[in-house]
C-alpha cells in the first residue's frame, strides 16, 4: 500500500483530488495546512505529498522546505498545485524542494498519470 | 543589577533593554524603537504603543518592512481592534504581498472587521489580479456578514477566471443556501468542461437539497 497525503485548506479540493488519485492499493491522508501535514506525516509512512501553495498557518512553499529539512521525510516526492501560473512561482516551488509543479485547474488525467509515475518511482527505489 | 528579578517571563530580552523599559518612554522613543535592530525591542515597542493615538498608522507603516515573525504577529494583534476605514487601503495592499505572513495577517484582519471589508469588497471583486480576487473570496468564506453568500454568487456568476470561480464555489460548499441552487445552472453552463467546477456544483446541490430534507 502506498500513502498519498493531500494538503489543501479547501475541503472540496481535497475531496476532488482524493477522488482522482484513489485506487484500491493507496491510502489517502488529508491535511488542511502545512502544520497539520507535518504533524500527521511524522511517524507515518508517506509516499507522496500533493500540496496546495496558498494555505493559512503554513503555506506550501514552507511545507516543502520543512519536508526537505526533515530526515524522515526528505526523500518523499512532492507535487505542488497552485493557482499561480507565473514562471517565477514554479521556479520558487522547485527551489523549495518540489518535484513537480502543476497549475489549477489540474487536468484530471495528467494528475493521475503524474501521481502513478511518482508512486511507481518510489516503489522502484 | 544582576539580582534583579524579571517582572514578566519574557525570554531573550537584553538586560540593558529591560532596565530601560522600567522607565517611562515617550511616544517618540517607542516609535523609534520600532526600527531597532533588536526584535525584542521592536516587539515591546508594539506592545507599549498599543492603544495610543495614531498607533495604528505607525504599525501599518512598519508592517511591510518587518521581517521577524513574532513582531509581525504582535503588530497584527495590536491592529485587531479599532481599525478604521482609513486604514483599510493599507491592509488591503498587503493582500498583494509576496510575504505569506503579511498576506495571511491581512486576510485575518479583514475577517475580524467585516464592516470595513464590506465597504471594500466591490473594489476587490474587480481587482485586475485573480490572486487578489481569490484572497477576497477567502475572506468572504470566513467573514460573518449577511451579504457573504450574495458576494460569492456574484463571483461565481461574473468572474472570468476559473480558479476564482472554483474558490467561490469552495466557499459556497460551506455556506450555500437555497438561493444558491438558482445560480448553479448558470455557473455550470459557463464552465461545461471544467471537471472541478462541475464536481463542486454537484456537491453543493446535494448538500443544499440534503439540508432541506
Amino acid at each position: 500500500m502506498k500513502t498519498v497525503m493531500i494538503v489543501d485548506d479547501a475541503s472540496t479540493v481535497r475531496m476532488f483530488h482524493k477522488m482522482l488519485v484513489s485506487t484500491p492499493d493507496r491510502i489517502i491522508e488529508e491535511a488542511e495546512n502545512g502544520v497539520e501535514a507535518l504533524e500527521k506525516a511524522i511517524g507515518t509512512q508517506v509516499d507522496l505529498f500533493l500540496v496546495d501553495v496558498n494555505m493559512p498557518k503554513m503555506d506550501g512553499y514552507r511545507l516543502c522546505k520543512e519536508i526537505r529539512r526533515n530526515d524522515a521525510l526528505r526523500a518523499v516526492p512532492i507535487i505542488m498545485i497552485s493557482t499561480e501560473s507565473a514562471n517565477q512561482d514554479a521556479e520558487r516551488a522547485y527551489q523549495c524542494g518540489a518535484n513537480y509543479y502543476m497549475t489549477k485547474p489540474v487536468d484530471a488525467d495528467m494528475l493521475k498519470s503524474v501521481v502513478s509515475a511518482v508512486i511507481g518511482e518510489s516503489a522502484n527505489e | 543589577m544582576g539580582l534583579k528579578k524579571k517582572v514578566e517571563p519574557v525570554a531573550n530580552i537584553s538586560e540593558d533593554f529591560e532596565e530601560k523599559r522600567e522607565h517611562p518612554r515617550t511616544t517618540e522613543q517607542l516609535v523609534s524603537d520600532l526600527n531597532s535592530d533588536d526584535c525584542d525591542v521592536r516587539r515591546w515597542a508594539v506592545r507599549d504603543l498599543s492603544g495610543q493615538k495614531d498607533a495604528h498608522d505607525v504599525f501599518l507603516s512598519r508592517l511591510p518592512h518587518e521581517d521577524d515573525p513574532t513582531v509581525i504577529e504582535a503588530l497584527f494583534s495590536a491592529l485587531e481592534h479599532d481599525i478604521s476605514e482609513s486604514h483599510a487601503s493599507q491592509v488591503l495592499t498587503m493582500l498583494k504581498s509576496e510575504h505569506v505572513q503579511l498576506r495571511n495577517g491581512a486576510i485575518e484582519l479583514m475577517q475580524q472587521n467585516p464592516d470595513i471589508f464590506a465597504a471594500n469588497v466591490n473594489m476587490l471583486m474587480h481587482d485586475d489580479d485573480p490572486d487578489t480576487r481569490i484572497f477576497c473570496v477567502d475572506i468572504i468564506g470566513a467573514v460573518a456578514h449577511i451579504e457573504a453568500v450574495n458576494w460569492l454568487h456574484q463571483f461565481a456568476l461574473n468572474d472570468d477566471n476559473e480558479n476564482v470561480v472554483g474558490t467561490a464555489l469552495d466557499k459556497l460548499a460551506e455556506i450555500a443556501d437555497v438561493s444558491t441552487l438558482e445560480i448553479l445552472q448558470t455557473v455550470e453552463s459557463r464552465f461545461p468542461n471544467h471537471s472541478y467546477i462541475q464536481f463542486v456544483i454537484s456537491l453543493i446541490r446535494n448538500q443544499v437539497r440534503g439540508g432541506d430534507e
